[in-house]
């Protein structure tokens, strides 16, 4: 194999502060990144490709922010996957969402961001339909009126779970013996994403109050990394000792979720997870912290609809010719990539 | 009904795009003039709309039209060139060629594959390893270049002493012309059938026709692989020794041999000039250049196999130094880097060494050199130079001093002002003088198959 192998001998990365610098280094680097970066690849749009995202990056703190600059920083998943090849030291991601904060705050604000700003505004948070804090006791789950508001645990679904995902996080809870609660508050990852820096402040806030000090685990990866919180996969990954689960059989295609795999690096637990519940797990070649991404992330879907599925087809494609019912560890994913999320599963799976 | 229109009607209104982003990510290629441009307020020129075909069919049609309307047409593989091929100088349409991808056939018992043109390095080695082939093209820019574009410039990759050029590396090729014909070459490991005209299209650089797949030689994965290290005392002695191995017949893939100063910041200490070899392949023709190369460094001082396991290591780094230097963080704010490729025969190479890098040192504070990708009659130099300017005015007054004088000091010593970087716009307003009579030809090609003169306007100076 005579690849290049390029990663070994990262430069120093230089002061995080001199975004602008950063980002120019991007402008005539020899484009490692662009191969890497799945919008590019799926929708085949240069302007996509990262070294082009840090290029719009420098044309708006320089020249100012306009809509369509704010447009091409928001092509990025936050799948971090430009930033194995990339000597600079580039985080993506990172730049990508202060440039749309630094766009939003200059006026350029998005489509989704405008129509997420409107509900929060209305609603206070970013979901059509606010959930209810409620509890899960060893009895199962019901509203905090019904069980303990005090538990020392808060589970957070995430904005993007369905309802099913917090149902099987709370039964596992359940199942495990140990208290839970939810809490109707929530984390401003979706409105961090879309630029909304002032209404993911005060989101993070109410969360913050709503908690108080308790231990968080979260089911969606993007929110886990918000609050530096555990994950619901690697909770449950050290619980499977004392939780029963009646075999699925068969076989699974796993889909590794980039922010859970790549950016938080938890890729063991689910696979634990998953041998717990005795299935055989296929793996597409890239899987784990190279896994390639299924254009779900960072709010990407909520700017550009025809762009995240067109990610989502390429990566569904690989995932199909596994042959097998796709499984994975994030809500988001699972909806573009029509998969099982995996605590859904195993709260199916759990013996009775 | 506009160009985006009237494309849209023809490939799908999906696959045209005019929005700005999409237009200015098309407006630039790596050429580091431009960016020095735009520091100056001067933004690289953006086509109109973008086009992403997805079958030779579809760039058949587009180029059909683009003729009759009379609108430029640049194609744009992945936009790693350095010499301004790519951009659309006069607007017009940019022919994004990334969604013609992939492996089209593969004959293993020819050792031959078909690639279509939009394939980037890594999907090509990554397509042929498993199966133990190798292209053995591994240009810096492999990342980020494709097979169009590789034959389109006539790059070089690393190793080419050993696997050859772009150029070398085609047995067969389909492109298409601006009136929409589809040119399919028969594959054949040679042909005396008339003169070989698809070369044309190599190093064309789009201007003639739109190359759309590529049928590669290729050669088995290497066994082996042995990495060594020269000391010499001046880059005089080392350029005897580089003869004397490709004289032998051996064809290591890397013979790169660093000047005086190259050698310092590779090694980190001043004195001699390093001279870095690679083979690889078959074992025992592994081991055969391995003697050849013992035999014809005699007089040099052996190292070891460290300099030629770090260059290894780390020889896709110049990449990223060069914008590390234009971003302004190894020099000011104002500082400019470059790399520039000559090539010479042997009894001129050292003339034109010297010659160009007095010319090039009247405007740049560093300038240093290696010299690689050997022949049995001369090499190739590979210039690299930085300064730091007041200005970005000035940084770019100085820019274009260094490359007038690295062209003009070349071509007065007997040397050819390009070796795998391609004409683009860089290059242009030297190429009529060097290819003389033969760029008059070049004109008569493209005003008899571009007549609208519609395909890659502003490059080779055409």
């Amino acid at each position: 194999m005579t690849l290049p192998t390029i990663t070994q001998n990262a430069a120093p990365r230089p002061p995080h502060d001199d975004r602008l610098a950063q980002a120019g280094l991007c402008s005539l680097c020899p484009k490692l990144c662009r191969p890497t970066c799945p919008v590019q690849n799926g929708t085949g749009r240069e302007s996509a490709a990262p070294w082009r995202i840090s290029d719009a990056v420098v044309r708006g703190v320089a020249d100012g922010w306009t809509l369509p600059l704010a447009e091409q920083v928001a092509q990025c998943t936050g799948c971090g996957a430009c930033g194995e090849p990339c000597l600079p030291g580039t985080n993506l991601p990172e730049e990508s969402r202060a440039a749309r904060a630094a766009a939003a705050e200059a006026g350029a604000l998005l489509p989704a961001a405008e129509r997420l700003r409107e509900r929060i505004a209305a609603t206070g948070s970013p979901r059509r339909v606010r959930r209810p804090a409620r509890a899960g006791t060893r009895g199962g789950a019901g509203d905090l009126a019904r069980g303990s508001g005090r538990a020392a645990t808060v589970l957070l679904a995430g904005c993007p779970a369905p309802d099913e995902v917090e149902e099987a996080a709370l039964a596992l809870f359940a199942a495990a013996g140990e208290e839970v609660r939810t809490v109707d508050a929530c984390c401003g990852a979706v409105a961090e994403d879309l630029g909304l820096a002032p209404e993911a402040a005060a989101l993070r806030a109410g969360w913050d109050e709503a908690v108080g000090g308790a231990d968080v685990v979260v089911a969606s990866p993007s929110c886990a990394r918000r609050l530096g919180a555990h994950t619901a996969v690697e909770w449950l990954a050290e619980r499977l000792d004392r939780l029963a689960f009646e075999p699925v059989g068969g076989a699974v295609a796993w889909h590794a979720p980039c922010t859970l795999t790549r950016v938080l690096g938890v890729t063991e637990a689910p696979l634990r997870i998953l041998a717990a519940l005795g299935v055989e797990v296929r793996e597409p070649a890239a899987t784990g912290r190279r896994t390639r991404c299924s254009g779900a992330g960072a709010a990407y879907p909520l700017v550009d609809r025809e762009g995240a599925e067109a990610v989502a087809a390429v990566r569904r494609a690989e995932l199909a010719a596994l042959g097998a019912p796709v499984v994975t560890a994030c809500p988001s994913a699972a909806r573009a990539l029509d998969a099982t999320e995996l605590l859904v599963l195993a709260a199916g799976r759990l013996a009775r | 009904m506009s160009v985006a229109e009237a494309l849209g009607s023809l490939i799908g209104a999906d696959r045209v795009r005019a929005d700005e982003a999409e237009r200015r990510a098309h407006a630039r290629d790596c050429w580091p003039r431009l960016a020095l441009a735009e520091r100056c307020g001067v933004p690289a020129p953006a086509p109109d709309v973008v086009v992403r075909p997805l079958s030779t069919a579809e760039v058949a049609a587009v180029l059909r039209w683009a003729s009759s309307a009379g609108v430029p047409v640049t194609p744009y593989g992945a936009g790693s060139g350095v010499v301004g091929g790519a951009v659309s100088v006069d607007g017009g349409v940019s022919l994004d060629l990334s969604g013609l991808t992939g492996l089209v056939s593969l004959d293993e018992e020819s050792g031959v594959a078909a690639f279509l043109a939009g394939t980037l390095g890594p999907d090509v080695e990554g397509a042929l390893n498993p199966l133990g082939w190798t292209v053995g093209h591994f240009p810096s820019s492999i990342m980020c270049s494709t097979v169009g574009g590789w034959v389109s410039a006539r790059g070089a990759g690393q190793l080419s002493t050993r696997y050859g050029k772009a150029e070398d590396l085609v047995v067969s090729l389909e492109a298409v012309l601006p009136d929409g014909t589809v040119w399919r070459t028969l594959p054949a490991p040679r042909t005396a059938a008339g003169p070989d005209v698809w070369r044309l299209l190599a190093g064309a650089e789009g201007t003639l026709g739109v190359v759309t797949e590529v049928t590669l030689r290729l050669s088995p994965l290497p066994v082996r692989r042995v990495f060594g290290g020269w000391l010499f005392d001046s880059i005089r002695d080392g350029l005897v020794s580089l003869r004397e191995v490709m004289r032998t017949g051996a064809r290591p893939a890397v013979l790169r041999l660093y000047d005086e100063l190259d050698t310092t910041l590779v090694l980190g200490r001043e004195g001699g000039s390093l001279l870095v070899t690679v083979c690889e392949g078959d074992p025992d023709v592994v081991a055969a250049e391995e003697a050849v190369i013992r035999r014809a460094c005699a007089a040099a001082r052996d190292l070891g196999p460290e300099p030629g396991e770090h260059w290894w290591a780390h020889r896709y780094d110049v990449s990223f130094n060069l914008p590390r230097v234009l971003s302004g963080q190894l020099l000011g704010p104002n500082g400019v880097a470059d790399t520039i490729e000559v090539a010479a025969l042997w009894s001129r190479l050292p003339h034109v060494y010297d010659a160009m890098k007095a010319a090039m040192s009247e405007h740049a504070t560093v300038v240093f050199a290696h010299v690689s990708h050997c022949y049995p009659e001369g090499a190739s130099i590979y210039w690299s130079f930085a300064f730091d300017a007041a200005s970005p005015e000035e940084a770019l007054a100085r820019y274009d001093a260094v490359w007038a004088a690295a062209m003009t000091s070349c071509r007065d010593a007997g040397g050819t002002i390009g070796h795998h970087h391609g004409v683009g716009q860089a290059r242009a307003p030297w190429l009529a003088e060097e290819m003389g009579a033969g760029h008059a030809i070049l004109r008569a090609v493209k005003a008899a198959v571009d007549p609208a003169g519609v395909l890659n306007p502003g490059k080779l100076g055409l």
